[in-house]
C-alpha cells in the first residue's frame, strides 16, 4: 500500500500542530514520487560489449549498494531540501510518495509533480564513479513537462568504503542532482 | 511475469463481454492460428560507444579517445536504458505487426518483461519459455548500441535474434542480424529536455526491427 508522507513545509509543521497545519496548508503542492531504489550501470576497463551491462546490473556492486538510496533513504535525503523553492514553487507543500507514480491522483490547483524515474550508480573504469538521475517535472496546469538526466561525480567513492560514508556520499549526490535538475527545469520554463 | 497480448484474443474478450450484455452481438470468429506463439524478450544490455579522431592514432590514441568519451557514454547508456527499458522495448515491438513483418503465421505474441541473461542467449538452443505450442517462435532483442563515429555520425543499432522451432524443442532455424538507423536528436545536450530524444530512440528502435524483419524475410526467400 502506498504510503503518503508529508515531509516539507517543515517550518509550518514545526510551528503548528498537525490538524491546524493541515487547515492552513498552502493550496499549492509539489508531489514527489520517489524512485524504487538504486540501479547500477557499470562498464569494464576494456570497453567491449561483454563488459557493459544494463540498469539493474547483476554484476554491478550488489553487496555494497544493497539497501542504499532506498525510498526511505531518499525521503530522509529530501526532507532537508526546499525542493518547492528550487523548482520555483516557493511556499508549496511538498508531499513525498512511494512509487509507482499515480497518474490518477487529483493534482493541486498549482505546483506540480516531480518523478524520480531512475537513480543510477554509474561505474566506469575509464571515468569517474557518478550518481545519475533521470527526473521528470510536470507542472500542474498547462505548462509542458520537463525531463532530463543529471549526474554528480563521486570522486572519493570507493567500492570498499564503509557503508555509512558510502550512504552519506550517495545521499549528498542525490541532493546535488536534484538541485541541478531544478535549475535546469526553472531555466527551461523561461 | 509475462503479458500475453493478442489483438485477436482481446477482440474475443471484448466481444464476449459485449455479448453478455447484448445477446444479439455476433459470435467472435475463431482464430485458426491461435496455437502459434511468438515469444518476445527485451535486451538486457545497452552500450554507448563514441569514437573521435583519436582512434586513428593507434592503441594509445584509441585509449585516450575512449577515456575522453567515457563520462558521456556512461550518461548516454543510462539515457538509452531509461528510454528503452524492458517495458518500453516490448511496447514498441508490440505496436508493430510482428508476425506479418516476419512473414510467419499469425501468432499469439507473448511479451516477457524480464530480459534473458545475455550470455545464455547463444548457448541455450532450446525453447526459452515453457510452452508446448506446435508452432513456436522467439524474438530476442540481444543488444542495443548507440554509436557515434567521427565520420559516420550517430546511430542506434539493435541486434535481434529470431528463432523458429515449429513443433520441435530446439530451434530449426535461427536468424540473427543488426538493424541500424541514424539519429538526429539523441543525445540531448546537458540540461535539455530529453523527451524528444527518447521518442526518437523508440522510433528508431522500431525502424531497426523493421529493417531486421525485411532482411530476415529476404534471407528466408533466398533459401527457398
Amino acid at each position: 500500500m502506498r504510503s503518503l508522507w508529508i515531509a516539507a513545509c517543515s517550518a509550518a509543521l514545526s510551528l503548528v500542530p498537525g490538524t491546524v497545519a493541515l487547515a492552513q496548508a498552502p493550496a499549492c503542492r509539489v508531489d514527489v514520487w520517489l524512485a524504487d531504489g538504486l540501479e547500477t550501470n557499470s562498464d569494464g576497463a576494456v570497453r567491449i560489449d561483454a563488459h557493459n551491462r544494463a540498469l539493474r546490473d547483476r554484476d554491478g556492486h550488489p553487496s555494497m549498494l544493497a539497501g542504499m538510496l532506498t525510498p526511505a533513504a531518499q525521503r530522509s535525503a529530501l526532507t532537508g531540501m526546499d525542493l518547492p523553492g528550487l523548482l520555483g514553487q516557493a511556499g508549496s507543500l511538498m508531499v513525498l510518495h512511494d512509487g509507482p507514480v499515480d497518474n490518477v491522483a487529483v493534482p493541486a490547483p498549482c505546483g506540480g509533480s516531480l518523478v524520480l524515474q531512475h537513480i543510477v550508480f554509474s561505474h566506469n573504469q575509464l571515468s569517474r564513479m557518478a550518481l545519475q538521475g533521470v527526473f521528470v517535472w510536470r507542472p500542474y496546469g498547462s505548462a509542458r513537462p520537463f525531463m532530463t538526466l543529471v549526474s554528480t561525480p563521486l570522486p572519493h567513492f570507493t567500492v570498499d568504503a564503509d557503508p555509512v560514508s558510502a550512504d552519506s556520499a550517495l545521499r549528498g549526490a542525490l541532493v546535488r542532482n536534484l538541485e541541478q535538475f531544478a535549475g535546469y527545469a526553472v531555466a527551461a520554463r523561461r | 511475469m509475462i503479458r500475453v497480448l493478442v489483438a485477436s484474443i482481446a477482440s474475443i474478450v471484448t466481444a464476449a463481454s459485449a455479448g453478455a450484455q447484448a445477446p444479439t452481438a455476433p459470435a467472435p470468429a475463431p482464430t485458426p492460428a491461435a496455437a502459434c506463439e511468438l515469444h518476445v524478450w527485451p535486451a538486457e544490455r545497452f552500450n554507448a560507444r563514441t569514437t573521435g579522431w583519436g582512434v586513428g592514432f593507434g592503441l594509445i590514441g584509441a585509449l585516450a579517445d575512449s577515456a575522453g568519451h567515457a563520462d558521456g557514454d556512461a550518461q548516454r547508456r543510462t539515457s538509452l536504458s531509461s528510454a528503452l527499458d524492458s517495458p518500453g522495448q516490448t511496447a514498441a515491438l508490440n505496436s508493430l505487426a510482428l508476425a506479418d513483418l516476419l512473414k510467419q503465421q499469425p501468432a499469439t505474441v507473448v511479451l516477457h518483461d524480464a530480459p534473458l541473461e545475455r550470455h545464455t542467449v547463444n548457448d541455450i538452443k532450446s525453447r526459452r519459455a515453457t510452452s508446448n505450442s506446435p508452432c513456436y517462435s522467439e524474438l530476442i532483442v540481444a543488444d542495443v548500441l548507440y554509436q557515434k563515429a567521427a565520420v559516420y555520425g550517430r546511430s542506434l543499432k539493435t541486434l535481434f535474434i529470431y528463432r523458429q522451432f515449429g513443433d520441435a524443442p530446439e530451434a530449426k532455424r535461427v536468424y540473427k542480424s543488426w538493424g541500424g538507423n541514424g539519429l538526429k536528436i539523441f543525445p540531448p545536450k546537458p540540461g535539455e529536455d530529453i523527451q524528444a530524444a527518447n521518442d526518437e530512440l523508440v522510433s528508431v528502435f522500431k525502424a531497426d526491427f523493421e529493417e531486421f524483419a525485411r532482411n530476415e524475410v529476404a534471407a528466408q526467400t533466398a533459401t527457398h
